[in-house]
């Protein structure tokens, strides 16, 4: 089980890698973000800036645009299913003698150190721009950590809803139905002290927020252990249930 | 595994009352029945929509049946799918090798899917590969083959494990001639190397009577009839007489009824365009020239008369009262429309 789950989230990942202006191009926007994004604001009147509890816009925004990053691979990650189901190629993972969560788990795991490598890049990214991780390399590697688990129940989330539909343009459109409203309700660009209550309250369960405050307070350093250790548990509770429904309903279409 | 085991004329593909409804309406397959022997090539012939890829997907364990069994090497499609899939191979009828990997790759990852050991998978890798052509394009990306290189790796895939029993979905669909001719010599080879049962799936008449040892032809879901190419062409018995005309004429059926009143005629078919007439009779050589007579008397104007000797499409024609109509969609047609799905995707 273990084997066919590394060959195929193996073959997922040649994909990627193999596909070198699609790599190349998905970094291209978070190195927008941060550069021109994170330097305008960077100039904001300082009342601004106290409100965000960082040293600079950047720092601020770093973690966010990390879990953009997370986000816009982890929701593709259901295109591979779509593509699959059209080529035919999953009748031919189907066909043979072995059971069906090994094929889902792979393509979830492939989506995951896919995103773990996309954004330690783009942490890289940020670290050349000036931002200072202040907990060190171990608050690089529970980043890392925390933005994998973030991913991967991304990709379960992706990946149930590409088993309910045939087509890619309907996938697409469901990409964007979420991506943006997870992203800016979210406390990724502004602190949520600038929302209106409805908006807080949508933030405050979106597990984008607990993505990016987690990863926040290892960047910026101010670090409130109860409020990590929250946001810890939301991810997991989320990633776990994420994970649990994307197997359940890709089993349901391949009995 | 021993794939000899099942020779000797066991059944190894048993099909009760098979059937397959889509929407609570369609009956895409509907009640079939009939056995396939170890180590035959099996054909099924039928039109386009006749219900040959649904009949492949269920035996193949990837679509429940609505009503009715199978047994594959003994083992029930539905009870039992992880024993029936570990004994069969399918090469279905869109190509789904993978675009973005070689060739050897694509192997590879197949050998893992089957839990073949990493030195037993290495031998039958290196072996496939010889068997279909393509060792020196392994380690070529999938996308740069032509159809046919395809095909045949995706032959080769359904081989690896050494399946009892090879499903081919429309084996030559979009090939060309010569390629469609290699192909076969391959399917030829495996059943006779490695004793594979082989069931076909075929809309081309030609290659169902080159390859098949036994055909059923299939039409809305029934099999029509069931036998050895010259069996099923003996049903037809006699000669057909083809009469081209060279114009529609209002008086055309009428004729074709007087026509089958006639002592030599047995049976005559007019095509749905109405601008042929096939005539089934017992001696073609006598009865050509009364059948001349006969039309010129009834003012029907032939263009050209020929005898043939019977063919899968009049044995088709014969149960169905219609042609299989070939695929109106040139090969050249059908792998443009690949490629430009396979820009899509990238």
């Amino acid at each position: 089980m273990i084997a066919e789950m590394i060959a195929i989230s193996n073959r997922e990942l040649k994909h990627w890698y193999r596909a070198r202006t699609a790599v190349f191009m998905s970094l291209i926007q978070p190195l927008i973000w941060l550069g021109l994004f994170g330097n305008t604001l960077g100039n904001a009147p300082m009342p601004f800036l106290a409100v965000l509890g960082a040293p600079n816009y950047l720092s601020f925004m770093t973690p966010g645009i990390v879990a953009m990053t997370m986000l816009f691979g982890g929701t593709f990650a259901g295109m591979s299913v779509i593509w699959d189901k059209r080529f035919g190629f999953l009748n031919k993972l189907l066909v043979a003698p072995i059971p069906r969560t090994p094929i889902v788990l792979g393509k979830m795991i492939s989506a995951t150190i896919r995103g773990m490598i996309q954004g330690l890049i783009v942490l890289t990214i940020a670290i050349a721009l000036g931002v200072t991780v202040q907990t060190g390399i171990l608050g690089i590697v529970l980043t890392m950590l925390i933005t994998g688990l973030f991913t991967l129940g991304l990709a379960s989330v992706s990946i149930a809803a590409a088993t309910s539909m045939k087509t890619h343009e309907t996938f697409f459109a469901f990409i964007n139905l979420i991506n943006l409203p997870l992203m800016f309700m979210s406390n990724a660009l502004f602190p949520t002290a600038f929302m209106p209550n409805w908006m807080k309250s949508v933030a405050s369960v979106n597990p984008f927020s607990f993505c990016v405050e987690a990863v926040r307070m290892l960047i910026i350093g101010n670090i409130d252990l109860s409020r990590l250790l929250f946001n810890l548990e939301a991810l997991l509770v989320f990633t776990t249930a994420a994970t649990s429904i994307g197997i359940v309903m890709f089993r349901r279409i391949t009995k | 595994m021993n794939e000899r085991d099942f020779r000797d004329k066991d059944d190894i593909i048993e099909v009760q009352n098979l059937t397959k409804i889509f929407n609570g309406s369609v009956r895409a397959v509907d009640g079939i029945t009939f056995n396939v022997k170890a180590g035959e090539i099996f054909g099924f012939l039928g039109p386009n929509g006749a219900g040959k890829t649904t009949t492949i997907l269920m035996l193949c364990t990837l679509l429940k049946p609505t009503e009715g069994t199978a047994k594959l090497c003994r083992q029930d499609i539905v009870q039992e799918p992880d024993m029936v899939r570990s004994c069969i191979g399918y090469a279905p009828q869109d190509i789904s090798v993978d675009e973005d990997l070689t060739g050897l790759e694509n192997l590879k990852l197949h050998a893992t899917l089957y839990h073949m050991p990493r030195n037993l998978a290495e031998n039958r890798i290196a072996e496939v590969l010889q068997l279909v052509d393509l060792e020196d394009a392994r380690d070529r990306l999938v996308e740069t083959y032509s159809g046919g290189m395809r095909k045949r790796l995706e032959i080769a895939e359904g081989l690896l494990h050494r399946p009892r029993i090879l499903f081919l979905d429309e084996p030559t669909l979009g090939l060309d001639l010569q390629t469609r001719a290699h192909i076969w010599e391959y399917i030829k080879r495996l059943n006779n190397e490695y004793g594979v049962t082989i069931f076909l799936t075929t809309h081309y008449m030609e290659e169902a009577d080159m390859l098949c040892d036994r055909i059923a032809i299939i039409d809305y879901g029934r099999i029509v009839c069931i036998g050895t190419g010259s069996h099923l062409k003996d049903q037809v018995g006699g000669d057909v007489i083809e009469v081209k005309l060279s114009q529609t004429s209002p008086v055309t059926e009428k004729v074709a009824k007087a026509l089958k009143e006639q002592p030599f005629v047995k049976d005559v078919m007019v095509s749905p365009d109405k601008l042929s007439l096939n005539v089934f009779v017992d001696r073609g050589e006598t009865a050509t020239p009364k059948l001349a007579g006969f039309l010129s008397e009834a003012g029907l104007v032939a263009n050209s008369i020929s005898m043939l000797r019977p063919s899968l499409d009049d044995v088709f024609l014969k149960y169905t009262g219609r042609r299989i109509r070939e695929d109106k969609s040139s090969p050249e047609e059908f792998w443009r429309m690949r490629r430009a799905l396979g820009r899509a995707r990238a």
